[in-house]
């Protein structure tokens, strides 16, 4: 915990994360104007003291809407990256711990998963189930389980060979409490950093899904909605488009700072690797 | 090696095999009737309701459904026929596939070309304040999303200073910027990936056997250190074309290019699903095929390796 506290990169990261949330939970009493109010007297005006980021073409505030975007990504990219997370951790514990017919088998599962760069498959998914948000939190999930399997199975095997889990099973610990008691506390640092990473990449792929559209739909303030709906005015107003994907690059790169640091202090292995 | 080699396409046969049993299987689930898909919006009669059923085989079971998808695509490269558009799904995407390579190949170039000289030289400079800039600059790279970079190259290079188009494709001014849109993101990987690869390498044994030698620093870095520096990254490179691949649907969008990203965008949105998996099943095969020839051009890379 010191040693995190001594990483600038920690510490911004979750200052950032923190200031995310907060802007979420009380958007509605933060945001200088309703983010769905239309006001056609003040239709595309450029970025000005009373309208930070301008207006687009209803009259709507884009600061505004902006603030409450950040409500959509948040919240889509920490359910998809809990299913992402959930099933990645049990199903490399149980690949891992358990080896033999049933890793055969999990890994294979991974393999298909991994044969499919991530978009496509969150796009396989979506074509399936149709768009929607629920939709895109369960593609992006889905799609981002397999890396995660891999990682925690690869921990879970160095794990296994260490001599205090070796200390464990003469002494006669049963299997179960093994893999609860002992490796799965190990595994969680590393389970974290990919955690932070894909929840950077969820947000990223969760406004890609959006500006494509198959996730929020307009008039969502969703980021990649407001990007995508400003792109036929961009002669007429640069400012939506602009600020709207600013906001979720700043969250993604701060994000990733934060998952380099987490990175570099709980597995220094892997430090200075991407 | 060569017993290697087999053990590894057998498993890319498996893989993809199972990869069209998952994209096959999956269409099955989706709810509604594909054959009042297709007529969408009109009603088919009755008669034509049953003579399409029994056309497309939906009557006989999903075993025999795929087995005789899979037959078709083994013997003759049939992939079916588009829903919506009624031509063989193999054409479509022999008319679109060469668009998207060459924006692959565009991304992947911009990626090489900027990312690892960025890389190379952040862990080589002795200035501090220079190394954490091109850092940033990376990491700006790899945060953000590429429909938000293609849209402000378009604000700056086409609205702005009119230097190439705005969309279309034909010639190589309508390729550029969404290369650069596609490989910006490999560009950044690849910088932090090449910076650390040589921080690894650089402290090497041999590398301070050939400083010691009396080689100038430039001589150590060009012949030790990059050199071997390079390995892991052209595997990194490698794995960039996947991302090519799926980041190919949103650049395509954006730019309103041809290609198959394209295509499988529109196939989603007017669930026309032979066309959804014929794309996603060409695109998935050449993924794996690539990445399994990036981890056999390893022995020639490092003649260390040994398989």
């Amino acid at each position: 915990m010191r040693r995190a506290l001594r990483e600038p990169r920690i510490v911004v990261g979750v200052l950032f994360l923190i200031c995310l949330c907060v802007i979420a939970i009380f958007a509605p009493w933060i945001v200088p104007y309703d983010p769905l109010e239309v006001d056609t007297d003040n239709y595309l005006q450029p970025p000005s003291a009373a309208h930070l980021f301008g207006t687009d073409n209803l009259g709507r505030d884009v600061f505004s809407r902006v603030l409450f975007g950040t409500r959509y990504s948040l919240v889509l990219g920490l359910l998809a990256i809990s299913i992402s997370g959930t099933f990645g951790t049990i199903l490399g514990l149980v690949s891992g711990f358990l080896g033999g017919k049933t890793d055969m088998l999990i890994m294979r599962v991974v393999d298909v998963g991994l044969a499919f760069p991530s978009v496509l498959l969150a796009l396989l998914v979506i074509s399936v189930i149709g768009p929607g948000l629920p939709s895109i939190i369960l593609a992006i999930g889905i799609s981002s389980t397999p890396p995660f399997t891999r990682i925690v199975r690869g921990s879970v095997l160095a794990i296994k060979e260490m001599t205090f889990v070796e200390a464990a099973r003469a002494v006669g610990v049963s299997r179960p409490r093994i893999l609860f008691r002992h490796i799965l506390p190990e595994v969680f640092a590393p389970a974290l950093t990919m955690a932070t990473l894909g929840l950077a990449g969820a947000i990223f792929s969760a406004s890609s899904l959006s500006f494509l559209g198959f996730g929020a739909q307009p008039p969502t303030p969703e980021w990649g909605v407001l990007v995508s709906s400003a792109r036929h005015q961009l002669r007429a107003a640069w400012w939506i488009s602009t600020f709207s994907g600013l906001a979720i690059m700043i969250s993604v790169l701060m994000i990733n700072v934060l998952g380099d640091g987490l990175r570099d202090i709980l597995d220094p292995k892997l430090r200075g690797k991407i | 090696m060569i017993g290697y080699v087999v053990r590894r396409v057998a498993l890319l046969v498996l893989t993809l095999l199972l990869a069209s049993l998952v994209i096959y299987g999956a269409m099955q689930f989706v709810p509604g009737d594909p054959i009042l898909a297709m007529f969408f919006p009109r009603l088919p009669s009755e008669q034509v309701y049953n003579n399409m059923r029994e056309q497309l085989g939906l009557d006989k079971p999903f075993l025999v459904r795929y087995t005789g998808y899979l037959g078709g695509i083994l013997s003759r490269g049939d992939l079916g026929a588009s829903f919506k558009q009624g031509r063989p799904v193999k054409t479509i995407i022999a008319e679109n596939i060469g668009h998207t390579a060459q924006l692959a190949v565009g991304g992947l170039l911009v990626a090489l070309i900027l990312g690892i000289p960025i890389g190379f030289y952040a862990a080589v400079t002795r200035h501090r304040i220079l190394d954490n800039a091109l850092m940033v600059i990376a990491l700006v790279g790899v945060s953000a999303p590429s429909f938000w970079l293609g849209i402000l190259l378009i604000l700056v290079f086409s609205l702005g200073l009119g230097w190439f188009p705005t969309s279309g494709i034909g010639g190589f001014a309508t390729l550029v910027l969404p290369s650069f849109t596609l490989g910006l993101y490999g560009a950044g990987y690849l910088a932090r990936f090449a910076r650390s690869s040589v921080l690894e390498v650089k402290h090497a044994d041999y590398v301070t056997t050939a400083r010691s030698k009396g080689l100038s620093e430039r001589q150590v870095n060009l012949k030790h250190v990059f050199r071997n520096a390079l390995i892991p990254v052209v595997t990194m490179a490698g794995l960039l074309v996947g991302y090519m691949m799926g980041g190919a649907v949103i650049v395509e969008t954006v730019f309103g290019r041809s290609g198959l990203g394209h295509v499988l965008v529109n196939a989603i949105t007017q669930k026309d699903f032979p066309l959804v998996q014929g794309v996603l099943l060409v695109t998935v095969s050449i993924f794996c095929t690539v990445n399994l020839l990036v981890d056999l051009s390893y022995a020639y890379i490092d003649p260390r390796v040994k398989y």
